[in-house]
């Protein structure tokens, strides 16, 4: 072996992550190689200098800025808890929505009760079964992925509404939605040349729950809980609500995941459409790739497209 | 059924967690008390700027005390934090770089150092310069893996620790870990070898001149 090794394979070798051909070869270089013997001490170095920079305490300031808004923000649970939550009971779910495998709080009735206003809406125990199918469909489809969320976006023109006297709650951006988006994070890096195909992968892992979602929306049973919607940048549903323009129907599915073009990788945002949910069976998606452009920092969503197709459904 | 509250230090992260989502008002002041250096710590080392970290972390926190209910109890609730916390660093990031003046590369230098040098209070640890390069280097990174070294060589997590929060596999771990030492070689060798030429782009030691 004559030529040097470069670092990035040195680095792949010290966790023991080539090949064994290759491996071989790289300690037979760097057996008689100084330069790349050097290189790779030089390596275990990067992981001492990183380990040895100390970061700074948190700054009173800060925690005592942290304590203030927690305490706001205890402050208005308290008071929606008590106050507004007076309407808690107009889905008359709580109770089915309790013990469905969350922390449970909903039974009692407390007036403190704090039962997260999303909850009231239809059968939270059959959203939160939903869910878990489709966790599993997520995470069977391998590679990173793993955080199933749900996106709530805006109205869409009523489409389901939830059910009656849900507009009052519109305030808290948790009810009378028109649709929901699945969101996951697949860990894919798009490319054009493969849109189709990486996107026919995905869907064919998210399909399942795509159209449970669809059917659960159809008859209105899972506007219920809205799970992990606070790890979904709310500008991806402002993206979501511009693309729509208040017209069009909302992505089935969006994937949070990253996008490859001449060499640079960045984050994008895939964009799954379907036909209107219940309409009929679901025969292809038109797939759009959008930049974070898409939100809500000014941009034009049609300038933040990255690449489009349309697959086949699964 | 009001419940005894007995003395919220004594319970488990899941159960104060779990009684936070019940309404017991304490119980999330002492799940903060107890992982906000932590938190902190992940955050600062993410973002490198006290501002921003300390923006990330409330995020984090008040995504957490909203969250709450949506916690599933197979994660300790310290890698649900992480997550959230990772998540409102990524944020962050994001809505920095979509930001028109963004300082890229060298700059990226200058603009940590002005921001040490505005901060009230001083770094504490006497080991800013290579904070400042490390941070730097760090930022020229892909963010996947940045936050994978964050965890692994910078807070000493395990792997499978590492991938559980990150909610990636092993193998990635590894391998982001692998690229991202090998793409800052170059900016950190100084820094091992303290006698090499320093690329000095900002002022030093100007800061706490009196």
């Amino acid at each position: 072996m004559t030529s040097h090794v470069d670092a990035e394979t040195l680095a792949l070798s010290a966790e023991g992550l080539l090949e064994d051909t290759e491996e071989i070869a790289v300690q037979q270089h760097v057996a008689e190689c100084a330069t790349c013997s050097a290189q790779r001490s030089e390596l275990a170095d990067v992981t001492r200098v990183l380990a040895e920079v100390s970061a700074p305490p948190l700054p009173d300031s800060a925690a005592e800025r942290l304590d203030e808004a927690l305490r706001a923000e205890a402050e208005i649970r308290r008071s929606e808890g008590g106050g507004s939550g007076g309407s808690g009971g107009s889905g008359g779910s709580d109770g089915s929505g309790e013990g469905a495998g969350e922390s449970g709080a909903a039974g009692g009735g407390l007036p403190s009760n704090v039962v997260p206003m999303r909850r009231r809406f239809g059968s939270s125990n059959r959203w939160l079964n939903y869910l878990a199918v489709a966790a599993a469909a997520v995470v069977v489809a391998g590679a990173g992925t793993a955080v199933v969320s749900n996106l709530t976006g805006g109205s869409a023109g009523g489409v389901h509404e939830p059910m009656a006297g849900a507009p009052q709650h519109s305030a808290h951006g948790d009810a009378a939605q028109g649709y929901r988006s699945v969101v996951v994070h697949s860990g894919t890096v798009y490319t054009e040349d493969r849109l189709a195909e990486q996107a026919a992968a995905v869907l064919d892992d998210a399909d399942p729950m795509a159209s449970g979602g669809a059917e659960s929306d159809a008859d209105g049973t899972a506007q219920g809980d809205r799970p992990d919607a606070s790890q979904i940048p709310s500008d991806v549903s402002s993206c979501v609500e511009g693309r729509a323009d208040g017209a069009g129907d909302p992505p089935v599915l969006i994937d949070l995941a990253r996008f490859s073009s001449g060499g640079t990788q960045t984050e994008a945002w895939v964009m799954y459409y379907g036909s209107r949910p219940g309409d009929k069976a679901q025969d292809s998606y038109d797939v759009v790739v959008l930049s974070p452009d898409c939100g809500p920092s000014g941009g034009k969503p049609a300038d933040a497209e990255l690449a489009r197709t349309t697959v086949p459904a699964p | 059924m009001t419940t005894v509250i007995d003395a919220v230090q004594e319970l488990p992260d899941k159960e104060l967690l779990s009684r936070h989502a019940q309404g017991d008002d304490r119980a999330f002041g002492e799940l903060v008390r107890r992982h906000r250096e932590r938190m902190w710590a992940v955050a600062i080392r993410v973002l490198g700027d006290s501002e921003e970290a300390a923006d990330a972390l409330q995020d984090a926190f008040l995504s957490a005390f909203r969250g709450a209910h949506r916690f599933r109890g197979e994660a300790q609730v310290s890698t649900w934090l992480h997550r959230i916390v990772i998540n409102a660093c990524h944020d962050r990031m994001r809505r920095k770089m979509v930001r028109p003046a963004v300082p890229t590369d060298d700059a990226t230098l200058d603009v940590i150092s002005n921001e040490r040098t505005r901060a009230s209070t001083p770094d504490p640890t006497g080991s800013s310069d290579s904070a400042m390069d490390v941070h730097a280097a760090l930022g020229k990174l892909p963010e996947e893996q940045r936050l994978a070294l964050v965890l692994v060589d910078m807070m000493g997590y395990r792997v499978d620790e590492a991938s559980e929060i990150l909610e990636v596999a092993p193998g990635t771990v590894k391998s982001r870990c692998a690229r991202g030492r090998a793409r800052l070689l170059p900016y950190l060798s100084h820094l091992r070898n303290p006698e090499g030429p320093r690329d000095v782009t900002s002022p030093r030691g100007g800061d706490r001149a009196s």
